[in-house]
């Protein structure tokens, strides 16, 4: 049995001695005190565990001197057992009122003695460890949230490296998202246009954020580097079944916002129907999610098809993860998708919408506390997307780099099938440090060519599908459906560059195992209905110096000099 | 007068500690009855009541249960305040606890 | 919240029935209701008492797709109210479960 320091205060010598004893005899340690202020001075010297206190003594008397005590034992739980013989009940609650945590009546029952001397160690062990417990939590929280804020931190100069500031968009992100698994990502394109994405992770805190790393780095690295959306959210999505167990997944909704065709692609995969508002405000068109989550499915299953819509300049899209869905009022009633879209289709003006959302939402929970974060977005077509902020390159910068040099690259049906070559190309012509300037047209340039040597040569689609947006979708269903099934043909590029570190001219060569066209029979002016405006020509004319089709059509030539002399950047 | 069973009992806790128990708790209360017709001539109820008070106690304590309860109807009435009839009460106290006393030591030298 | 499991068809069919809220909290019991059970081949969640489900529940589901096979479970689940059926709608559960 473990040894208890007791001590007895009683200015009663016959009594003093009496229990002293039967304490000792039950093994403890005692200290006697004879008095109230010597009770005081002893409990500071020994710290004893627990206190029999006599009520009436001279001087000090027992109610007064436990009041001390208490005040110097703090946040230790010493118990004080008074030792009296008064019997009637006001005497009794007075003591327990000065601090005292028992009584015992004279003469004592030694078993009840032991049996309360025991009772009130465990107590105080159990609050010892109570604040053990609690200093412990106090300290673990302390540097979880110093962790926090350190991730938080590093989270931010990955997710925010993006483009959410552009003036195209506003959105709503609760400060603490990033520990509630919502994640807003922003990125321009460098042909022009942008990416952007919204996801949810499955759950909460630390785990839940702890995918969108990943997913931000990857999303900025290909992006910038020219990568599709599709293959960004295929990438994405591989990694994140990779990374993530089994059960945690991230719904998102994806857009791939393209001005120079006035359109923007859309893939969701488990977030909520999302808006598409035309300019005037009239038109309200619905988004639905056609897939599941990313993370979900393994790489050979995952589905990247996109939806396009077209989106003429000033139309807006909105988009949100179920939080606002499921903002909870007092009452426990959700939000819903039925009220948004009534403060959708009530708003005054295009412009008010992001505005009357988030009103709607804070009237309609009240303060209600939220399991979920509100995460809301809106992106505006607009034709600031198309340029590029200008690189930091300048006429009489830096002139190390390639000036002469060539190369042969050729694509055969099984590469076409699932390999992009856009970024690998642009990055070659990256590294002469006077194309980089014009990064964005030159990889307008390269997508466009290799989309028309691709698309309208080898897989031999037809470009006036694209006329119409119901054409549009049966484009793009067709593209699929041949993509899959293609096994031959290729798509070569050859460049040359010729330069002296002050200026260049690059020479693109891209040809195709297509049919081609008869190039010479296209008018070069009021070309809407046909092929040859299809291809995207008068948008490669403001960048190329010459454009030259050979053969029959499946090899063309363009010209690229730099410095470039244009003004409307 | 005494309980003797008490007693033994409380000579077996005590063990070598019994006899200066006992040579204690007459020596304090042989003290306590000069100290209280002092506070009694000073009219000084509470000072009588705690002495009383504490010979209650002690008295508990060396199994005189009868001393005890004597003394608690005399510390009654110096809470009551009746400082008129407390000489009589002391001094029919005192009679009873020198009868406790000699009962005490002759159990003391018997054993 | 509740979790029950009971076995159908000879012992191979497995039927777990979630009342309540399916949200975290139902994840041991939930993941209890299958682990315990061997030789099962077919599974069924049904949901006709439940009245929510969380993105953590559809996390359940796919960890209960997994251990029942992946790709060659057979899963169905049933008796979803119309939040429910939104909701697996939403994620596209039906690629992956029979939903009934």
């Amino acid at each position: 049995m473990a040894v208890y320091k007791v001590l007895i205060a009683d200015d009663n010598s016959v009594d003093r001695k009496v229990l002293s004893r039967v304490v000792r005899n039950q093994g403890n340690d005692v200290i006697e005190a004879t008095n109230g202020f010597e009770a005081v001075d002893l409990f500071k010297e020994h710290r004893p565990d627990i206190v029999l206190m006599d009520v009436m003594m001279p001087g000090l008397n027992g109610k007064e001197a436990t009041r001390q005590i208490k005040k110097i034992a703090d946040e230790d739980f010493i118990p004080v057992i008074f030792l009296t013989s008064l019997s009637d009940a006001q005497s009794l609650a007075d003591c327990l009122d000065s601090g005292g945590d028992d009584f015992l009546t004279k003469p004592y029952n030694h078993i009840v003695l032991q049996a309360k001397i025991d009772s009130y160690h465990r107590m105080s062990e159990m609050h010892r460890t109570l604040l053990h417990q609690r200093d412990e939590i106090a300290r673990v929280n302390k540097h979880m949230l110093q962790e926090q804020r350190v991730a938080k931190a590093v989270y931010d100069n990955v997710a925010h490296a993006g483009c959410l500031d552009a003036s195209n968009i506003r959105y709503e992100l609760s400060p603490l998202a990033v520990f509630n698994g919502d994640v807003l990502l922003a990125a321009r394109k460098p042909g022009g246009g942008m990416h952007v994405l919204l996801g949810d992770f499955t759950g909460h805190g630390l785990p839940a954020a702890i995918g969108a790393m990943p997913m931000a780095d990857i999303f900025y690295g290909m992006t910038a580097k020219g990568f599709g959306l599709r293959e960004v959210l295929r990438e994405v999505n591989q990694k994140l079944k990779s990374v993530l167990p089994v059960g945690f997944f991230c719904c998102a909704a994806a857009v791939d916002m393209a001005p120079d065709r006035q359109a923007a692609s859309v893939w969701m995969g488990g977030v909520p129907d999302c808006y598409l508002l035309r300019k005037d405000g009239q038109m309200i068109e619905t988004l639905s999610s056609r897939h599941l989550p990313l993370g979900v499915m393994s790489a050979d299953k995952f589905n990247d098809q996109m939806t396009e819509f077209s989106m003429a300049m000033g139309d807006r899209l909105f988009l949100w993860s179920d939080g606002i869905i499921e903002a909870r009022n007092d009452f426990g009633d959700m939000f819903g998708q039925e009220r948004l879209l009534n403060v959708v289709r009530d708003s005054a003006h295009a412009n008010h919408v992001f505005d009357d959302i988030q009103r709607a939402v804070d009237e309609f929970v009240d303060g209600t506390e939220q399991d979920d974060d509100t995460t809301l977005i809106e992106v505006i077509m607009t034709d600031m997307l198309e340029r590029e902020e200008s690189g930091a390159v300048t006429k009489t910068g830096n002139t190390v780099g390639p000036r002469d040099w060539s190369m042969d690259y050729c694509l055969e049906a099984s590469t076409l099938q699932n390999f992009n070559p856009v970024p690998l190309m642009n990055h070659i012509m990256m590294e002469v440090p006077g194309l980089r300037a014009i990064g964005g047209q030159l990889y307008t340039v390269v997508a466009e060519l290799f989309s028309n040597a691709f698309e309208h040569g080898v897989l031999g689609l037809s470009s006036s599908l694209k006329q119409s947006p119901d054409g549009f979708m049966a484009y793009y269903q067709q593209r699929e459906a041949r993509v899959a099934a293609l096994t031959e043909g290729f798509v070569r590029f050859r460049m040359d560059h010729t330069g002296d570190g002050d200026s260049g001219v690059l020479t693109l060569t891209v040809s195709d195992s297509g049919e081609g066209f008869d190039y010479a029979a296209a008018p070069t002016s009021d070309a809407n209905q046909n092929d040859y405006s299809g291809r995207g020509i008068p948008l490669l004319r403001t960048i190329c110096d010459t454009i030259e089709y050979r053969g029959k059509g499946n090899e063309v030539v363009v010209t690229i000099p730099w410095p470039m002399e244009q003004a409307d950047a | 007068m005494l309980d003797i069973d008490a007693l033994a009992t409380l000579r077996e806790i005590m063990e070598d500690e019994f006899s200066p128990l006992i040579e204690l708790y007459i020596r304090d209360s042989d003290q306590r009855f000069p100290a209280m017709r002092e506070a009694l001539r000073e009219n000084d109820a509470e000072g009588v009541r705690l002495l009383v008070h504490s010979l209650k106690g002690a008295s508990s304590n060396v199994c005189a249960a009868d001393l005890a309860e004597h003394a608690h109807r005399v510390e009654q009435m110096a809470i009551d305040g009746k400082v008129d009839q407390l000489a009589t009460a002391v001094d029919a106290l005192e009679s009873d606890y020198l009868q406790v006393r000699q009962s005490l030591e002759s159990y003391i030298t018997s054993a | 919240m509740s979790v029950r499991a009971s076995l159908a068809g000879n012992g191979q069919e497995l039927v777990i029935q979630v009342d309540g809220r399916f949200d975290f909290s139902a994840h041991q019991e939930f993941r209890d209701a299958y682990e315990k059970a061997a030789e099962v081949r077919k599974y069924v969640v049904d949901l006709g008492g439940a009245t929510y489900l969380d993105s953590s529940a559809l996390g359940m589901l796919l960890l209960l797709r997994d251990h029942a096979g992946g790709d060659h479970s057979q899963i169905s689940i049933l008796n979803c109210n119309d939040d429910v059926r939104k909701i697996l709608a939403i994620s596209n559960f039906e690629q992956l479960f029979t939903i009934q």
